[in-house]
């Protein structure tokens, strides 16, 4: 039994040499490259845009006659879905670092980072301004293979693959 | 004669509740709350938004709509990845479980249980009676499942697994009224929950890359990759679904 533990030790041993070839866990080789913003850049980072191309659909959320889609980690397009045999691209809310929306009546809440915004929308006119931001409620955001940056007045939007 | 009392007691008690009904959801009616899909991490509920990240589920206080203040952080567990809010309960699913936390307390949400399941991404969705997790694995996820799991969560403190149905990368999922569950896969699949411990595949909406759906009254909406789709479904006929759009990215 013994020798048996032993043996599956060793190949384990040998299987964490193998995996560090090409492996990306492996902290100090990252795969993954932070993507950084000065704090008040970051503050001051949340812009309703014109239509944008959509690079990374990724969540979803509809309210009454719109549809939002979360472009990973860098912003909402925004569609008029009144025809729904017709939906139209609108509007690109960009917010770099968020990922998620709720909307109740025409407040919107985001997770920007390590913040939660809330914006006041006017549904008719498509015009957004910032109400609030909730500094430092979400944890700083991790690479996929949970790699941690750090650095003084610099917040971490987003990971990118090298 | 007694008969008779009882059944117009019954019959008064059942009008006067509906009419509480009534007037409870025009009450609500004036907020409108949107609806994101199973991956969400966001739920609303009464004057509170409720988040998860990768490890915490966080209470805000919206009573002033538009100055949410944090009332609590509870630590859930490791690599939270969705949350969906059904009734007094919240459903939170990590990369190797699915918790269940009971809000009746709203500020002080209580953990009921956790079913651990092997490491996978993992959104769930649930009705009174049965929770659906689907388990997907890729290189940012891990693990080597790709299935979806039914519980009997009529017992919330102690759900129990009916069955496991192997997929082929299941992400994103949705209940349509309580006899079906679509599931975003290769394609949309749409299954008969009927009996949720025996489960039927009935059809697909083909679909290439779909990532979730929202289902809203008999509406589908599908994001995928490339595209977002639109579909008409009939609950008296669920194979006679209808495109109505596709907008392509």
């Amino acid at each position: 039994m013994r020798k048996l533990i032993l043996i599956l030790c060793c190949l384990s041993f040998f299987n964490c040499f193998f995996n560090d070839e090409n492996t990306s866990e492996d902290p100090f080789f990252s795969s993954y490259d932070p993507v950084v913003l000065a704090i008040t850049e970051f503050e001051n980072s949340i812009v309703l845009q014109d239509m944008q191309p959509v690079m990374e659909a990724s969540k979803i959320y509809i309210i009454d006659t719109f549809i939002f889609i979360n472009d990973k980690r860098t912003g909402f397009h925004i569609f008029d879905n009144s025809d729904p045999t017709n939906p139209i691209k609108k509007k690109f809310l960009k917010a770099p670092g968020a990922t998620d929306i709720a909307i109740r009546n025409n407040i919107l809440y985001i997770n920007q980072a390590t913040d939660l915004v809330v914006l006041t929308f006017d549904f008719n006119a498509l015009t957004a301004v910032v109400s609030k931001r909730v500094k430092n409620v979400f944890p700083e955001l991790l690479s996929p293979h949970g790699e941690w940056f750090y650095e003084e007045g610099k917040v971490v939007v987003n990971w990118i693959e090298k | 004669m007694i008969k008779k009392i009882i059944i117009l007691c019954t019959i008064t008690l059942c009008l006067i509740s509906c009419d509480q009904n009534s007037s409870d959801s025009a009450q609500n009616s004036q907020i409108s709350d949107g609806q994101g899909g199973s991956l969400a991490t966001f739920s609303l509920k009464g004057e509170y938004l409720y988040t998860v990240d990768y490890s915490n589920l966080s209470v805000f206080n919206i009573a002033n709509a538009t100055s949410p203040v944090k009332v609590n952080t509870i630590n859930v567990g490791f690599e939270i990845e969705t949350l969906f809010g059904f009734q007094d309960y919240l459903f939170i699913g990590s990369q190797n479980a699915m918790y269940i936390y009971d809000i009746t307390n709203a500020e002080l949400p209580k953990k009921l249980s956790q079913s651990n399941h092997f490491r996978a991404c993992d959104p769930v969705v649930a009705n009174g009676t049965n929770a659906y997790v689907t388990l997907h694995s890729n290189a940012a996820c891990g693990g080597a499942v790709n299935e979806l799991k039914t519980y009997d969560i009529t017992d919330l403190e102690n759900p129990i697994l009916l069955n496991s149905r192997g997929l082929t990368q299941p992400k994103g999922l949705s209940l349509y009224g309580a006899d079906f569950l679509l599931v975003c896969d290769d394609s949309v699949k749409i299954f008969d929950v009927t009996d949720p411990s025996d489960s039927k595949y009935l059809e697909e909406i083909p679909t290439v890359g779909a990532i979730d759906i929202i289902i809203r009254d008999n509406n589908a909406f599908i994001i995928s990759e490339n595209s977002i789709a639109q579909y008409q479904l009939d609950t008296t006929n669920i194979t006679n679904f209808k495109k109505i759009s596709e907008f392509t990215f």
